[in-house]
């Protein structure tokens, strides 16, 4: 009797301490970091998609002026969609570290229903072999036994969570600051080879560029000859002019019509290219803010775990969202 | 920018262009690899209004119009090479660091199936294999009830021990399956 006692003593002090210790362990809630990963692995996937179809446009633009350096781009383009591959598949670990680290807090939770699951399904195999009795007893026993192991799973799933973060956060961290450098340097090859397409449409336009210019420079010193200005020559002064005057101006105006429609054409590229570099730049650079909200957030993370305080892992969001909108902008234009 | 006219006049600024630009390049290459792609591309936007802005004397002229445009295809080509080398560099010291990249990857993979074993410790899983590798067993079992003659009495016995055996082990599957 003073033995059952004892025990039940020792068992309540036991279960106490347990919730004691469940207490003070929390599992945090890392849904918005997994899917905030998720998001920053496509924004980094959509960097590089940006980076490779400027080179492509490098590449097409150089072969339509048949340069010899259409093969270096085709060949920097192939080099660079070839490694960026590694990028992607980097951030897919990060997103698969997300998802891992979910899966522990996941465990942790349901520690109380694993535990009656087997706890429940051994006593009545057992039960069947004749080892032990059934009834009440029994059930009592893996009610509670369910129960401890259920704060026993949430305490190991947050130790293991603090264990894994603070095993991986520095490699992480060099992870970031690498692909960081990265996009710095897809950067630099985006805007080297939108210039080079953007530089061709002007070689390609040069000769109307110089014919449009010279023809409104003669236009100009015809009228400062007569004493006109372009005004007077809009509203008819011409009149005024002899024949030969009025022949050789109208003679300008012509070539200046004709050469208007190719005119307009080259501005309505070079503004394309130059929308499609500016949300390509938009891409990369929010890609580089969200990397870096990312890592802060695994920091923080590490941080919360030791200080037993939730992560704050609200703001990740928002960078990736706004990463999906100028995504569908770039690939509008 | 102002107009060069006649072959004389652009040879000349694309001579200081070309020398303007290599010194420039020298200095930034000494600063940052920024520095080295902001007069890149300065000397880039110089050369292509150089094509621009060139002119001959003489439109008429035919000699001295293509005089120019030898100038100017030398000037096109000169920014050519000078963004094909920035991507060149570029793309280069991206492929420089996929090794170190693969690298990180592989431990963090590592860590993932580190988590892995974690969370299926956590989950109690290794009880659920240890459930799953006894179906042998139990179908072992099976085929020794089949054998057993159930009009003898102690054979039969053993029979019905064993279906309880069976029923028992599918259900302890069953409940353990929730497990993952």
């Amino acid at each position: 009797m003073i033995r059952t006692r004892s025990t039940g003593q020792h068992f309540v002090v036991f279960m106490v301490a347990l919730v004691w210790l469940g207490g003070c362990a929390s599992l945090p809630d890392l849904s918005s970091y997994t899917s905030s990963t998720i998001r920053l692995q496509s924004a980094i996937d959509s960097s590089g998609q940006v980076v490779l179809a400027s080179l492509n446009s490098a590449k097409k633009a150089l072969e339509a002026a048949k340069a010899t350096q259409a093969a270096t781009y085709k060949k920097h383009a192939g080099d660079f969609e070839r490694h960026w591959k590694a990028r992607v598949a980097a951030m897919d670990a990060l997103v698969a570290y997300a998802r891992s680290l979910e899966e522990i807090a996941a465990s942790g939770r349901s520690g109380s229903k694993s535990a009656k699951a087997v706890a429940g399904a051994v006593t009545s195999f057992a039960e069947s072999l004749g080892v032990v009795p059934g009834g009440q007893i029994v059930g009592v026993a893996t009610d509670a036994a369910a129960f401890v192991y259920g704060q026993i799973a949430i305490i190991r799933a947050a130790r293991s969570l603090q264990e894994s973060i603070d095993a991986t956060t520095p490699v992480l961290e060099r992870l970031v600051q690498v692909i960081d450098k990265d996009l710095d340097d897809a950067r630099k090859a985006f805007v080297y080879a939108s210039d080079a397409t953007k530089k061709e449409l002007r070689v390609d336009y040069g000769h109307t560029k110089k014919a449009w210019e010279v023809l409104v420079d003669r236009r100009r010193e015809r009228l400062e000859r007569l004493h006109l200005t372009l005004a007077d020559e809009k509203v008819s002064v011409v009149s005024a002019l002899n024949a030969t005057e009025r022949e050789e101006l109208e003679e300008i105006e012509r070539r200046l019509l004709a050469v208007e429609p190719e005119w307009l054409r080259y501005q309505t590229k070079l503004a394309a290219i130059q929308d499609r570099e500016d949300a390509g730049m938009e891409i990369i650079s929010a890609s580089q803010t969200a990397l870096q909200d990312w890592i802060h957030a695994q920091k923080d993370l590490a941080a919360s775990a030791g200080q037993r305080r939730p992560a704050r892992l609200d703001g990740l969001a928002d960078a990736v969202v706004e990463i999906r909108s100028l995504v569908e902008r770039w690939r509008n234009l | 920018m102002s107009t060069f006219v006649g072959f004389e006049a652009c040879e000349k600024e694309l001579r200081r262009i070309i020398n303007e630009t290599r010194t420039s390049m020298r200095a930034a290459q000494s600063v940052s690899e920024d520095e080295v792609a902001r007069v890149r591309m300065e000397a880039g936007d110089k050369l292509i209004e150089f094509t621009e802005n060139s002119r001959p004397k003489d439109f008429d002229d035919a000699v001295e119009a293509s005089q120019i445009d030898r100038l100017d295809d030398l000037a096109i080509n000169l920014m050519r090479d000078l963004n094909a080398a920035g991507v060149s560099e570029a793309v280069g010291r991206i492929m420089e660091r996929t090794a170190e990249l693969n690298q990180l990857s592989k431990s963090i993979r590592k860590e993932i199936a580190h988590n892995e074993t974690r969370a299926r410790s956590i989950r109690l899983t290794g009880i659920k294999e240890a459930i799953d590798s006894m179906s042998e067993l139990i179908n072992a079992a099976k085929n020794a009830k089949d054998v057993l003659d159930p009009s003898v009495t102690d054979e039969a016995m053993v029979r019905t021990r064993i279906e309880r055996l069976v029923k028992s082990f599918s259900d302890l599957q069953k409940a353990v399956s929730v497990l993952g």
